[in-house]
């Protein structure tokens, strides 16, 4: 191993508000199926947030229960039959939303962190 | 959440997981790693899967439910795959649980159903009485009169009196019971009749009190539910009474003493003023009277002791001085006299419920123990310990529902038997029925038990050390702290048990002497019948007589009779007739007389009855035809009245004194006789010819060894000889009749000792559960002891010690528990005393032996132990 990676463990206590904002982002771009969602989040954070299944389908069969996403059975490219989550007109209200949240939160961090002037 | 969608979405989970794990594989694969490595790789890196479908289910909902349901599921097949724990366990509880409940519909309908009459709270029974009174019960119609005058508390008082016309006009002349009210009798009580009108003010009259309302029962039976009944009339005591109307079906009315069935005519008082009996001194009715809205039973009491006080000073000639008013709520003057016996016997339904559920407590532990691996197992798994503490309460639960289930089975049996055997006296016995509240009490209990019996195992069963239970040892872990509560079970059983098997023996033992009590007379080969003579034909003493007198012969006559004989009253009868006992040369005011038990009986009676002379002579056929009236005295009253002289030749009169009247000379005493009942004690009693004082209700005593039929057909076909019109009622052996003034007690103790007799039984099984249970787990014990040189007797004395340290610490709270029982039972118990040193004694040799007895077994098993065998095991 050449370069020390950093595991980000997900836990789903702190970031479960986090974890749906992602999940909701990733489906933006097109429906997907739960091992899709976890590679596609995996690969666009840089390898940093390895979501673990046992927070990821909690996570969307309770924003299913929400009606934010909704599911159905299709054949995936590899010829397999996979659950295909997507988004809803209200998920989509709700992802905008959960963006201007974490753009507040983030904000609110930065500032924290700023060195006194 | 519906079931079908709930099992859709398990198989589309389970799916899902599938398909994950089948594309993460396949892209490992696709990256060039072998195809099992892929896929081991891919399980482990998805993680704990049923940890992930069980995070996904709270997501559903309805968590809690659904471990509930898992919980149950379990349960169930862990009861089914234990046959022999399920059945003894299930049983236990049911009998102990199907006993409470079959008890409590009594208590229930006997006690606590509210009585069917218009705020029955505001009832209330009036009496009068005097400190000499035992029990009172009557009035006179002048009190009541006095007390109407002056009283403020009551909106208003009733009076009645029982009434037993003959009916004639069907097949054979029949007797009805029935009642004669003042027209407020049913407005007091707040009762309206369904059909027809109920009593007027102007039928309440001397002159016009021919009409009659019917029961509903008597209705259907005699007239098919006719409705136009109504208007005509029906011959009672051969004047024609015209029925006005009838009473609803749940009408439960009033009964006069505690004698005749129930009525089932109501006619009205129709007071004749005129009468001697209306005055004050003639206590002959009874009364019922309906607090003012607002007045309290004891502000009504405080009232009636001062009118009392008023009327005793005002009227010294008609009242005696410590005169007392009885005021009563009426519930209580029904079931007063059956309500400790009541409470009583559900107190011992509720020991033996006890000691079932220690007897499956026990049997519980002893589960536990033996699943502590499967517990460690669940621990590990990741079950919190409250969430094994529910799931081993789930067990019990379950275990104690389906002996509520079992147990309301058996109570509905046992209902319909306790009904069946009640003593008449129980009053409202047949308003006994299961019905919702009883439901509920049972389930109530039920719960109560699961709680009771699971609690301390589900605790202990999850309180368990993972690491040492996973390991192979099979020696028991739970160990000495679990075996200490289950002694202690033990020795509360055998406490409880103890407490209520004496019990038991002071109760047999009262009922055996009240039993063997001699009532006076020779009850064997002794049969009564009752016949009555009404109508303008018997108006006239002389008819009376006369008839009385043949009837008398012609009975004589019959073929196997060796004695007959008449009298007013019957022994233990349940009537009564008391007089205030005049001796002539002692003046004392009517008021303050002593009163005896008075009977009119023919010359023969004595001999027919086997009533025992003292001194003097019996009453003779001459004295009956005679003008000068002669009495006879029993020894009880000679001895009370004339403790120093010798009462024969002195004159008395009975029932007022009358200087215009003839005074009786006394010329014999008898025996007494228990008036009362044999658990009574004996009274003051007089005794009168017929032929001197006329009754036309009078019970024929014939001695005679012909049975019951024969002579019920001979005797009336005797009197219809003389007159077809004259009913009889009542025949009966004289042996039934005083066994029925036994019957309550007969009835309490029989179920007492049925109850007692079940907690010795469960305790023996649990006693028999925890001795084979020690032996099993010291088996290994028990080998080691034997391979050392231990002998058989060795082994015997250690264990029976062991069990015996548990019985006699058993039997010694037991014993202090009886000691407080004996003063509970106190009212119930007839010649005994309540710390009775036979009964005890004999009920701790009886617990010993069969505690032996099981002990005996587990015993056996424990010397026969092979000691080879024994550490094999280990």
């Amino acid at each position: 191993m050449a370069e020390k990676r950093q595991r980000y463990q997900n836990r789903i206590e702190l970031l479960q508000g986090t974890l749906d904002l992602l999940i909701l982002q990733t489906l933006q771009w097109g429906a997907q199926h739960g091992y899709g969602i976890s590679v596609a989040i995996r690969n666009r954070s840089g390898e940093l947030l390895q979501v673990d299944t046992g927070s990821l389908y909690p996570a969307l069969h309770r924003l299913e229960k929400q009606k934010w996403i909704a599911a159905e059975w299709r054949i995936s490219e590899n010829k397999q039959r996979a659950k295909f989550y997507r988004l809803t007109a209200t998920g989509k209200k709700q992802l905008t939303r959960e963006r201007s949240k974490w753009a507040q939160l983030s904000d609110a961090i930065a500032g924290v962190l700023q060195p006194e002037e | 959440m519906s079931f079908w969608r709930r099992k859709k979405r398990e198989a589309e989970l389970d799916e899902e997981v599938r398909s994950h794990l089948q594309l993460s594989a396949q892209e490992r694969a696709e990256r060039g790693e072998k195809k099992e490595e892929a896929e081991r790789a891919a399980r482990r890196e998805f993680g704990n899967v049923e940890l992930l479908k069980e995070v996904t289910r709270d997501q559903w909902g309805w968590r809690w439910l659904r471990e509930v349901a898992a919980d149950a599921r379990f349960g169930l097949r862990m009861l089914w795959k234990n046959p022999g724990f399920t059945v003894v366990a299930v049983l236990t509880l049911a009998l102990g649980i199907g006993a409470n409940a079959a008890l409590f519909s009594v208590v229930k309908a006997v006690l606590l159903n509210s009585l069917p009459y218009r705020e029955p709270n505001r009832l209330v029974t009036l009496a009068e009485g005097d400190r000499e009174t035992r029990d009172p019960i009557k009035v006179s119609y002048g009190a009541a009169e006095d007390w109407k005058a002056r009283s403020k508390s009551f909106q208003s008082i009733a009076l009645y009196k029982g009434w037993t016309p003959t009916s004639t006009g069907e097949e054979t002349p029949q007797i009805v019971y029935g009642l004669r009210v003042t027209q407020n009798f049913f407005p007091t009580l707040g009762v309206r009749p369904t059909i027809g009108r109920s009593i007027l003010p102007e039928d309440d009259r001397p002159d016009r009190w021919h009409i009659v309302l019917l029961s509903r029962g008597y209705w259907m039976r005699r007239f098919a539910g006719n409705p136009k009944v109504i208007g005509t009339s029906i011959s009672l005591d051969q004047t024609p009474f015209e029925i006005v109307g009838i009473l609803p079906e749940n009408f439960q009315s009033l009964s006069f003493n505690d004698e005749g069935g129930t009525p089932d005519v109501w006619a009205p008082l129709g007071y004749d003023l005129s009468l001697p009996e209306a005055g004050r001194t003639w206590q002959h009715l009874q009364s019922v009277a309906r607090l003012k809205d607002g007045v309290r039973v004891e502000q009504a009491r405080a009232e009636m002791s001062t009118i009392a006080g008023q009327l005793a000073r005002e009227f010294p000639k008609d009242y005696a001085p410590d005169l007392q008013v009885k005021v009563t709520p009426l519930h209580e003057s029904w079931y007063g006299k059956v309500q400790s016996a009541l409470w009583m016997l559900l107190g011992a339904t509720a020991f033996v419920l006890l000691i079932a559920c220690a007897n499956v407590a026990s049997l519980l532990l002893a589960k536990a123990e033996s699943k502590h691996r499967e517990v460690a197992l669940r621990a590990a798994l990741g079950a919190s310990r409250a969430r094994i503490v529910r799931q081993l309460l789930t067990e019990s639960a379950l275990v104690s529902l389906l002996g509520g289930t079992g147990g309301t089975l058996l109570a509905v049996w046992g209902t319909q038997l306790l009904v069946s055997w009640g003593p008449q006296e129980i009053p409202r016995l047949s308003e006994v029925r299961l019905d919702a509240s009883i439901l509920i009490f049972t389930l109530v209990v039920s719960v109560t038990t699961g709680m009771l019996t699971g609690i301390v195992p589900a605790l202990r069963g999850a309180h368990v050390d993972q690491r040492e239970a996973l390991q192979q040892s099979s020696r028991s872990l739970v160990g000495v702290s679990s075996g200490r509560f289950r002694n202690l079970l033990v020795i509360a059983e055998v406490g409880l048990a103890f407490v209520l098997a004496a019990g038991s023996g002071l109760l047999t033992k009262s009922f055996v002497r009240a039993v063997s009590v001699n009532p006076g007379f020779d009850a064997q080969n002794l049969y009564t019948t009752n016949f009555a003579l009404f109508g303008p034909k018997y108006a006239n003493d002389k008819a009376v007589v006369r008839f009385e007198r043949e009837a008398l012969e012609r009975i004589r006559s019959l073929p196997g009779v060796e004695a007959a004989g008449i009298t007013s009253t019957t022994p233990s009868g349940g009537g009564f007739d008391q007089a205030g006992f005049q001796i002539q040369d002692r003046l004392i005011p009517d008021t303050q007389v002593p009163s005896v038990d008075r009977y009119e009986v023919s010359p023969d009676y004595f001999r027919a009855m086997g009533i025992p002379l003292k001194r003097g002579r019996l009453l003779t056929e001459a004295d009956a035809a005679g003008a000068s009236p002669v009495a006879v005295i029993s020894e009880m009253t000679a001895r009370e009245m004339w403790p120093n002289e010798d009462p024969i030749g002195k004159r008395i009169q009975l029932g007022g004194r009358h200087e215009d009247r003839p005074w009786a000379e006394i010329v014999g005493i008898v025996g007494d006789v228990h008036q009362y009942g044999l658990d009574s004690p004996a009274t003051p009693q007089a005794y009168l010819l017929y032929s001197h004082w006329v009754f036309t209700r009078p019970c024929v005593v014939i001695r005679s060894r012909l049975n019951t039929q024969t002579l019920t057909r001979e005797v009336e076909s005797q009197l219809r000889a003389l007159d077809k019109n004259v009913p009889t009622w009542n025949p009966a052996p004289m042996g039934e009749i005083l066994s029925g003034s036994l019957a309550r007690r007969r009835f309490t103790t029989g179920l007492f000792s049925c109850f007692g007799f079940l907690a010795v039984l469960l305790a023996a099984i649990g006693i028999y559960g925890v001795m084979a249970y020690q032996v099993a787990q010291r088996t290994g014990e028990i080998g080691i002891r034997m391979a050392l040189g231990a002998q058989r007797r060795d082994v015997l004395k250690m264990v029976m010690s062991g069990g015996g340290r548990l019985v006699s610490l058993g039997m010694g709270f037991g014993l202090c528990g009886a000691v407080g029982l004996g003063r509970l039972l106190q009212s119930q118990l007839y010649g005994v005393s309540p710390n009775d040193p036979q009964t005890l004694g004999g009920v701790v040799i009886l617990v010993m032996l069969v505690a032996l007895f099981a002990c005996f077994a587990p015993t056996r098993r424990a010397t026969r132990v092979d000691p080879v065998v024994a550490l094999r095991y280990e």
